[in-house]
């Protein structure tokens, strides 16, 4: 008996310095998100913007947009884009096979002809089936082809482009009319030596989208959503950014970021068999980078914003952080070896031991923690005292470290102007640690034991499509 | 309860009740921003025709344009701005500058003596964008001794030199202690008059390397035939590979050169966008000319180069036949490929 109370004292203090270190990692990224923020606070971007603007014509980007059954966002997505305010640009929606009316209404809508275009494949994909090209937007195109999953639809779009970088976008995501300009903004004033760039990614559900833009940002009444809009913004505040500044990012949104595209190509492209071909890309050029000893960057944009749709329903955001993890398991598996190997740099020796560490290993520990809370409530004793600097301590790094996020966010970027909204994010905040982050921390391990057992699945969420202005504004109602 | 759980309560107490301070701070903040933002909205609404009117229209000043208090102040700035960068009639932006310089220049001091970078830059934006030279001579001379911390702040000084005309696009362009990027140094070229952008010419060897690449992409950009000659000299000398790239696009963007000879020894360069871009030139010639050159690099290792070569021979008259005579006559897989897919684009295109 004196052997288990001894190996429970023990692991409830391994949790308690766990859960220390980890808040101590999350208050440096925070401070540091901080400094660049309040560098950044109240500058006038546009007429940044605007004064080099000639520069980006040397910058042409093909946007890619893959579908697969898309039919109610495609139209607002592709028509926020064709309105961007970027010199050189082309639009290639890419249908990958979708079973629903997504290549008819595009046909349709942008009065597409099909175009006998010869195709270079330099990245294997599905066969192409046909292209159409619009005969209103010259600059948009149409990759009808066979099924093949995300990664497939993006590496057909990369052979059809012509452009030297690809952003690639969600199909029923939202750009803002400068999101690509800013996106492009490092790897312009980088000379080529920013190779790659992924942009801030917001939640765009229930918001009014009238001719291809955001009319007026605000928060959903879904609690759920509005859950995952703190996470959205803690996740950009405690990480990114930090990260970004050292050249350790190893996740950028696949929602919206920019690549340039031969390196893509030297990378081979976006990975098929994988589940998080994001994040698999962005280790893969790290590698590729590394290996051929080139000192290129890849980087976080604080400020280009991206509106998308996020699970409203509680089935289908299991299914996606079910995903994620097993995403970020995998390209963790994969590249292994670049885990404390100093060929690899910074990448090697900080950035891959901190996702396995907090990302990978962190939710097994966190649920380690929940559940020694509930066994010590019955156990008493010595375990209430670890128990309830255990409780604080997920305060702390939930609840606590979530609404300083909301506050910083809405300091600085402010994308919320409404009060009301700010006040539902923080009293959010503060429920996190009660329910959601429990729920997800189990999703996560779900992912993690699906792995185990080689179970896969590809991610399809179900869209509704944006408002439109015309419909009954449940903000004026609320 | 253990020392250290007390310990962590009140730090989880001191934070909770900082973040609510600060969430009251916000408040109050935004609410002062609703505040500010229906005063602009007020002035803008009210002074908008008289604005108008006099800038555009030869009416008279008002006195109901002098804006009253920092939120009018930003309102003018607005409407001023959006005045500049949108509509053109004489006189109007001597008029702008007249104003700015009279009624806001209190206003942008302030921004310049400010420990923040962020507002020193707007300052600086708004002084060059209503050319407050006074402000700009006072900021300079406030200046001159401190160390710049961004290269950013550093490349707006030089742009308020300018401005003072303590220096020249030129000359900072020729000096290169400023170490700015291509982008700023090409932002700064096309500040230049073309007659100016000849002392650049005769002083290429001295430029930075950012400098000389801004420098042929905006020849080629602005289309200037009369340095033609200079980029195809510049063509034989230049060791790095990037920067003969650049000619070698610029001299396609200028689109007019009497001869190829200089450009036939990029054909069999050990880079393929060399040899792409040379096959694009030559493939201007007409085809007796010019198929001798084309039709050997439809073989060539780089899909690019094959596509280009084709392209260009498929583009002239009599083209497709070549091609299809050269199908026949040759064994190289790829070069059959190239041409049956220039075919296939040649019968839908």
């Amino acid at each position: 008996m004196a052997i288990w109370e001894a190996i429970l004292v023990f692991f409830g203090r391994f949790l308690i310095f766990y859960m220390i270190g980890v808040i101590i990692i999350y208050t440096l990224m925070l401070l540091l998100s901080l400094l660049k923020l309040r560098k950044e606070y109240q500058l006038d971007k546009e007429e940044l913007d605007d004064d080099f603007l000639s520069s980006y014509y040397s910058k042409p980007v093909s946007i890619l947009v893959p579908a697969f059954n898309e039919e109610k966002g495609v139209v607002d997505s592709v028509r926020s884009l064709l309105s961007l305010r970027y010199p050189q640009f082309e639009v290639i929606v890419i249908n990958d096979g979708s079973t629903d009316l997504t290549k008819e209404t595009m046909i349709s809508y942008f009065a597409m002809e099909k175009l006998n275009k010869v195709v270079r494949k330099q990245l294997e994909n599905e066969e192409i089936v046909a292209i159409y090209q619009s005969t209103i937007h010259p600059n948009l195109l149409l990759v009808d082809k066979l099924n093949g999953g995300k990664a497939d639809a993006l590496n057909a779009g990369i052979n059809v482009s012509r452009f030297p970088y690809i952003c690639s976008i969600d199909g029923d995501s939202i750009l803002e009319d400068r999101s690509l300009l800013r996106i492009m903004k490092p790897i312009v004033a980088s000379n080529g030596k920013v190779i790659a760039a992924g942009g801030n990614v917001r939640i765009a559900n229930g918001l009014y989208v009238e001719h291809g833009a955001i009319s007026s940002p605000a928060l959903p009444n879904n609690l759920l959503v509005v859950m995952q809009a703190v996470e959205y913004l803690r996740a950009f505040l405690m990480g990114r950014i930090a990260l970004s500044r050292y050249n350790l990012v190893l996740i950028i949104s696949g929602a919206f970021s920019v690549f340039s595209k031969s390196w893509v190509i030297k990378a081979g492209g976006y990975a098929k068999n994988t589940i998080g071909e994001d994040m698999e890309l962005v280790v893969r050029l790290h590698r590729v980078l590394a290996e051929s000893k080139e000192k290129k960057r890849i980087e976080f944009v604080p400020d280009p914003v991206c509106w998308t749709e996020v699970p409203s329903k509680l089935s289908v955001l299991r299914k996606q952080r079910r995903r994620w993890h097993q995403g970020l398991t995998e390209s963790l598996w994969r590249h292994k070896r670049m885990t404390f190997n100093p060929k690899y740099g910074a990448v090697g020796m900080v950035s891959m031991p901190y996702f396995w560490l907090i990302e990978f290993l962190g939710p097994i520990i966190e649920i380690g923690g929940y559940i020694y809370l509930i066994f010590a409530l019955f156990a008493g004793d010595v375990y209430i005292e670890i128990a309830i600097l255990l409780a604080l301590l997920l305060i702390l790094y939930g609840s606590v470290f979530s609404m300083g996020s909301v506050l910083m966010e809405a300091w600085s970027v402010n994308r919320y102007p409404r009060i009301r909204d700010i006040y539902r994010l923080l009293i959010m905040a503060l429920t996190e640690i009660f329910w959601y982050r429990p729920l997800t921390l189990l999703w996560r391990l779900e992912g993690l034991i699906r792995i185990i057992f080689r179970k896969r699945e590809w991610g399809k969420m179900e869209r509704t499509g944006f408002q439109k202005k015309e419909m009954t504004s449940w903000i004026d109602l609320s | 309860m253990t020392v250290s759980s007390i310990t962590l309560l009140w730090i989880i107490l001191v934070l909770l009740t900082l973040l609510l301070l600060f969430s009251v701070y916000l408040t109050v903040l935004r609410l002062l921003e609703k505040r500010k933002l229906a005063n602009e909205k007020n002035y803008i609404d009210r002074t908008k025709h008289i604005w108008m009117n006099y800038l555009f229209y030869g009416g008279d000043w008002d006195e109901q344009l002098i804006p009253d208090g920092p939120h009018e102040t930003n309102a003018t700035e607005k409407l001023l701005i959006n005045f500049l960068n949108s509509v053109y009639v004489e006189g109007t932006r001597q008029k702008i500058y007249l104003f700015a310089n009279t009624y806001l220049e209190g206003y942008y001091r302030k921004m310049l003596r400010s420990p923040e970078w962020s507002h020193r830059m707007n300052g600086l934006y708004r002084t060059i964008d209503f050319q407050l030279v006074a402000l700009a001579e006072s900021h300079l001379k406030r200046w001159e001794s401190k160390k710049v911390a961004t290269v950013e702040e550093d490349y707006y000084l030089s742009l308020l030199k300018i401005m003072t005309c303590k220096t020249t696009a030129l000359h900072i362009i020729k000096d290169d202690e400023h170490q700015f990027s291509e982008h700023q140094n090409r932002a700064l070229l096309l500040k230049l008059e073309n007659s100016q952008l000849q002392d650049l010419v005769q002083n290429y060897s001295f430029l930075s390397r950012p400098a000389k690449l801004s420098l042929i992409d905006v020849i080629g950009e602005k289309n200037y035939v009369e340095y033609q000659e200079f980029l195809m000299s510049q063509l034989q000398l230049e060791e790095e590979s990037e920067i003969r790239i650049r000619i070698l696009k610029a001299i396609e963007m200028i689109g007019f050169y009497k001869d190829y000879s200089s450009i036939l020894p990029f054909l069999e360069s050990d880079y393929w966008e060399e040899r792409m871009l040379a096959a694009r030139l030559i493939g201007t010639f007409p085809l007796h000319e010019s198929k001798g050159y084309l039709l050997p690099l439809l073989e060539d290792s780089s899909w690019w180069v094959r596509s280009t070569a084709a392209r260009s021979v498929a583009k002239q008259k009599n083209g497709t036949e070549l091609l299809l005579a050269y199908k026949d006559s040759t064994q190289d897989r790829f070069a059959i490929e190239i041409i049956e897919e220039q075919l296939m684009r040649g019968v839908f295109a």
